[in-house]
């Protein structure tokens, strides 16, 4: 694993315009995504996880926009300022260099054309392959590495003839066509059977290691941030409360958010009596509260926690914690 | 900003509202506070869209001339400025601005002016008189077609598919033709119906009787309208049906009837109100192309009929009987069409949300 | 496709009870009419008793309502039926009107597609600029304008003060073929009979497609925006798909809802058809039926009503095939 960083982002923000008002979804979010590792983001929904891998590729749509932050992709050692890229050029990059995988597989797929025709689009549009009878070899060679049964067949398949876990392996397959770089999962497994993930999250981890890629997981589930990554943030509201390494993650979480997490949900990694589930519920982003934004569900809530935002400490080597505990005053 | 002012107008006309139904039902008002917000925030949504509230301006607009219409007419709707005057040449097929005829007059030296208003209130029963019921039998039998299935939606969905494959109009016409004889007969022989539609046509006593080929209109209308309403609302039972929650319903024991008015009717109140809305230009229109069609039949002149009348003199180059009947068609039908488009713009939670606030 | 042989012959089943339901509705309603279309068609006021007999007995006028029913359904249907008031067979010459009903409701369908579907996508492409709003504000004054009204409009404005249009006869060309006088004319070369249909028809064919242009536009451009706002276009466009592409899909998924809306389109211009007839005095169905109303000629209200209710029932049929042609998920 290599310590040179593909992805670093500073002080990002994502504002949505809504009817209701100013949804502060992303504010102010580092951190850096090294080559090679698997990243993950894990938080409960709203959180700002998904919203975050978007914003990479600045694919955020009305009533969003992104207000204020750098986002870096760095290739071949030299950073790109993502931000300031034109259409034309951030196209070339998603889906050759930064691929997606969403959630719900049958949305992300158009229903009036075959899976050999999304593949082949897809490389098509990148110069990966310039005529469509290539196009289509190669995607039978692709579903056969995602381990679809008869690619040849499927190939010629709609989306509506194949299963969810199908549906989800074809779309990995999109999404490394192009030999991307970095691979970004928002909640691959989410739609699918608690078999079926476990399969697809096998899947996942074989390819990242036959291609060296980077991958970028987002889940809600403790259970695969234990299972697959190497090191892991934890979002609350619109900021990562904490970032480590994932034993470290697990062995000593740091921030009361955390732990809290940790204690509501069977803990692969310690023996646990009870689990408590977390007080209190996750904030209004139109007026977020004041200061930490998990201050009013804190067990260890200080004055201070209500007035100021927590700076992000480093209390370990390559752990850093955003809690008032941690950073002297 | 002036959305802002608006949203300070409209926030007291709910809270007006929620205050008179407090005096009634205080119990309510605690209860759904949640929902007070939301038909705020849909009346954010509505003054940020001028063309809504241009809308909302010539809907109401219609309403109320409507109502108040045979009270500011100059004239009554047979009134004559050459029966009155005698002078022919002058008020024969007048321009606009003649005399006392600010839009003109007829061959009959008829008040253009006073027949249009009056011609509103009867466009605003016919909406009044037709929708409710229309859609009242369109939702029962939907509800019921949707709901049992099987038989008794075969049976109604294929008397339904009768009704749509014929000619709306034909048939409305057909039927108004057919119907005006027998409505004369009764409105004779009543004299409770008689008082009743010459104060909702502010009609004269005497003149009562020639109500009855628009009322045959509005009658032949029930009878046309109703089975896009069975079709729609059986569409949406379907789909509620087939939540969990009916069957959760059912398991306990809901008589079907409950299960129908307590479940699924709030469910698809919403898009059907909104359909409403939109509909009220389609029943405006098709009144006044029946009574273009029923032409001289109709003796009490509305919109329809202003216009097939002054067809004729076209060619005689006045222009005014034919451009403002259709302008006041065609204005009343857009505001509800305007009013309608962002109502539902505002109701759908999907377009609600790409709205960008500022 | 052998599902689809199956769905053909099911759907075909169902238009029998919906068509003698159709002309059973329209019987009824003949018996509604307290008058007594035997006076009227023996001469009206003055007809002499023995000639309303005579007329009673020739139409069944005597006898229970279901063998006057199945009398007239049999008289139209083969054509034997002779009309009481002008003495035609009725079927033969309501089905000689259908051709030129036909040919303005082309007229009126040709403007739809010609200028709806471009002014949609072009209405969705620059969203929120002058064209669009001209194609909002097109669209809602559309639905809004009754058709006689645009119709006198149209014709004092090409007619009166320009001539540029023609509002009397139908222009045939000498041979007829197909029964419909422009494809007629154009399939014998007649390029002179050509353009006078269109002198004759190309108002009343604006007219009468003038709200479903407006509509099928305003269709297009939200049926295109939606799918551009959908779950796949936001995956085609993190893949880093060429804009063309995208487009491309979403125009492929706007046809879905388009074919259904041209479909109910095409039925709703038959609804236009009778006000834009009369307005523009065509003899074709709609002026013919409106005219038997008013003057009690049933065995044409029925024969006229029995084709458009065909007609009404093929295209809905012809709607759902192509739907299942375009979406892969409706195969049956």
């Amino acid at each position: 694993m290599g310590l040179r960083p593909i992805i670093e982002v500073k002080d990002l923000r994502v504002y949505f315009y809504t009817y209701a008002g100013v949804v502060k979804a992303v504010d102010g979010i580092s951190f850096e995504i090294y080559e090679g590792e698997t990243f993950c983001f894990v938080g409960e929904t709203g959180c700002g996880k998904s919203i975050t891998s978007r914003a990479l590729t600045k694919l955020i749509e009305p009533p969003g926009r992104i207000v204020g932050g750098k986002i870096l992709y760095y290739r071949d050692g030299k950073p790109i300022d993502i931000l300031s890229l034109s259409e034309e050029e951030i196209r070339k990059i998603r889906g050759k260099e930064i691929a997606y995988i969403f959630q719900d597989p049958a949305a992300a797929l158009d229903p009036l054309y075959t899976i050999g025709h999304h593949i082949g689009e897809t490389m098509i549009d990148h110069g990966t392959v310039s005529k469509w009878k290539e196009a289509l070899a190669r995607a039978v060679q692709l579903l056969r590495e995602v381990a679809i049964p008869a690619p040849e067949q499927r190939v010629k398949s709609y989306p509506h003839e194949l299963s969810g876990g199908m549906k989800q392996r074809a779309v990995i397959s999109i999404g490394l066509s192009n030999q991307p770089r970095l691979l970004i999962a928002d909640e691959p497994t989410s739609y699918l059977d608690v078999s079926v993930q476990a399969q697809i999250l096998d899947l996942l981890r074989e390819l990242k290691k036959k291609k060296g890629l980077t991958l970028l997981l987002i889940t809600h589930d403790m259970g695969v941030v234990a299972e697959m990554c190497d090191r892991v943030a934890v979002l609350y509201a619109g900021h990562i409360v904490e970032i480590g390494p994932v034993d470290r993650i697990f062995t000593n979480p740091l921030h009361p958010y955390t732990q809290a997490l940790l204690r509501a949900v069977p803990n692969p990694l310690k023996r646990v009596l009870r689990l408590e589930p977390i007080q209190g519920t996750v904030p209004n982003l139109v007026n977020p509260p004041p200061g930490c934004r998990f201050h009013p569900r804190c067990p260890y809530a200080k004055s201070i926690c209500r007035e100021e935002r927590p700076r992000m400490v480093e209390v370990e080597k390559g752990h850093k914690v955003a809690c008032w505990i941690y950073a002297a005053r | 900003m002036s959305a802002r002012l608006l949203d300070r107008v409209s926030d007291k006309l709910i809270d007006a509202l929620v205050a008179v139904i407090g005096r009634v039902r205080p119990e309510w008002v605690k209860k759904n506070a949640y929902r007070v917000k939301e038909w705020k925030l849909m009346l954010y949504a509505l003054n940020r869209s001028p063309i809504g509230l241009a809308g909302l301006v010539l809907a109401m607009g219609f309403v109320v001339i409507g109502i108040i219409g045979p009270y500011i007419a100059p004239h009554s709707y047979d009134f004559s400025y050459i029966a009155a005057t005698g002078e022919y040449q002058k008020y024969f097929l007048a321009p606009p601005g003649t005399g006392g005829a600010i839009l003109g007059t007829d061959d009959l030296g008829r008040d253009l002016l006073s027949q249009l208003l009056y011609g509103a209130r009867i466009s605003l029963m016919s909406v009044i008189l037709v929708l409710p019921v229309g859609i009242a039998i369109g939702v029962i039998l939907g509800l019921i077609a949707g709901y049992f299935g099987g038989l008794v939606d075969e049976l109604i969905m294929r008397i339904t598919d009768v009704f749509l494959a014929f000619p709306g109009l034909i048939l409305a016409l057909a039927l108004s033709a057919a119907l005006t004889s027998r409505i004369a007969y009764v409105i004779a022989h009543n004299q409770w119906l008689a008082s009743f539609l010459c104060a909702v046509f502010a009609l004269k006593p005497s003149d009562v009787l020639n109500i009855a080929p628009n009322l045959a209109i509005i009658i032949a209308l029930w009878i046309v309208w109703w089975p896009g309403y069975a079709r729609l609302v059986r569409g949406m039972t379907l789909q509620q049906k087939s939540n969990v929650f009916v069957m959760a319903a059912e398991s306990l024991g809901m008589s079907s009837f409950q299960i129908m008015v307590k479940h699924i009717l709030p469910n698809i109140i919403g898009p059907l109100l909104v359909f409403m809305t939109l509909d009220v230009g389609n029943v405006i229109l098709v009144q006044a192309g029946l009574s273009f069609l029923m032409g001289a039949q109709i003796k009490i002149p509305d919109w329809g009929a202003i216009v097939q009348h002054g067809s004729q003199y076209l060619v005689n180059g006045a222009w005014w009987l034919v451009i403002f009947p259709g302008l006041a068609i065609m204005l009343a039908v857009l505001g509800w069409n305007l009013f309608g488009d962002a109502l539902r713009d505002i109701l759908d939670p999907r377009t609600r949300r790409s709205i960008e606030f500022r | 496709m052998a599902n689809l042989k199956r769905f053909l012959i099911r759907r075909l089943i169902t238009f029998v009870p919906t068509l003698i339901g159709v002309t059973l509705l329209t019987y009824v309603i003949a018996f509604v009419i307290p008058a007594d279309p035997a006076r009227f068609w023996a001469g009206g006021l003055k007809a002499r008793p023995e000639v309303i007999q005579m007329v009673i007995h020739e139409y069944h006028l005597d006898q229970p309502w279901y063998i006057q029913y199945y009398y007239f359904m049999k008289g139209i249907l083969t054509n034997t039926m002779i009309d009481p008031i002008y003495g035609y067979k009725v079927m033969s010459y309501v089905l000689s009107r259908f051709p030129i009903t036909l040919q303005l409701a082309l007229f009126g369908f040709f403007f739809t597609v010609v200028m709806g579907i471009p002014l949609g996508i072009v209405s969705a492409l620059k969203k929120d600029t002058w064209v669009d709003a001209v194609v909002r504000v097109w669209s809602l004054i559309g639905v809004s304008i009754p058709i006689f009204w645009l119709g006198y409009i149209m014709i004092y404005i090409f007619f009166y003060m320009l001539g540029w249009i023609t509002i009397a006869g139908i222009p045939y060309p000498p041979k007829t073929i197909t029964g419909v006088p422009i494809i007629d004319a154009l399939l014998e070369g007649d390029w002179s009979v050509v353009l006078q249909n269109i002198q004759r028809f190309i108002l009343p064919g604006f007219v009468l497609g003038f709200a479903s242009i407006g509509v099928v536009a305003r269709l297009v451009r939200n049926a295109f925006l939606e799918a551009l706002s959908s779950d796949y276009i936001l995956f085609a466009k993190a893949r880093g798909l060429t804009k063309m592409r995208l487009y491309g899909h979403a125009l492929k998924n706007a046809m879905v809802p388009l074919v259904t809306v041209l479909g109910l389109q095409f039925a709703g211009l038959l609804a236009g058809v009778p006000i834009t007839e009369t307005v523009f005095g065509i003899p074709g169905m709609g002026l013919t039926m409106v005219q038997a109303i008013f003057s009690m000629d049933y065995p044409v209200l029925i024969a006229g009503v029995f084709l458009i209710a065909i007609i009404v029932l093929v295209t809905n049929l012809v709607v759902d095939i192509l739907y299942a042609l375009i979406d892969p998920r409706v195969r049956f």
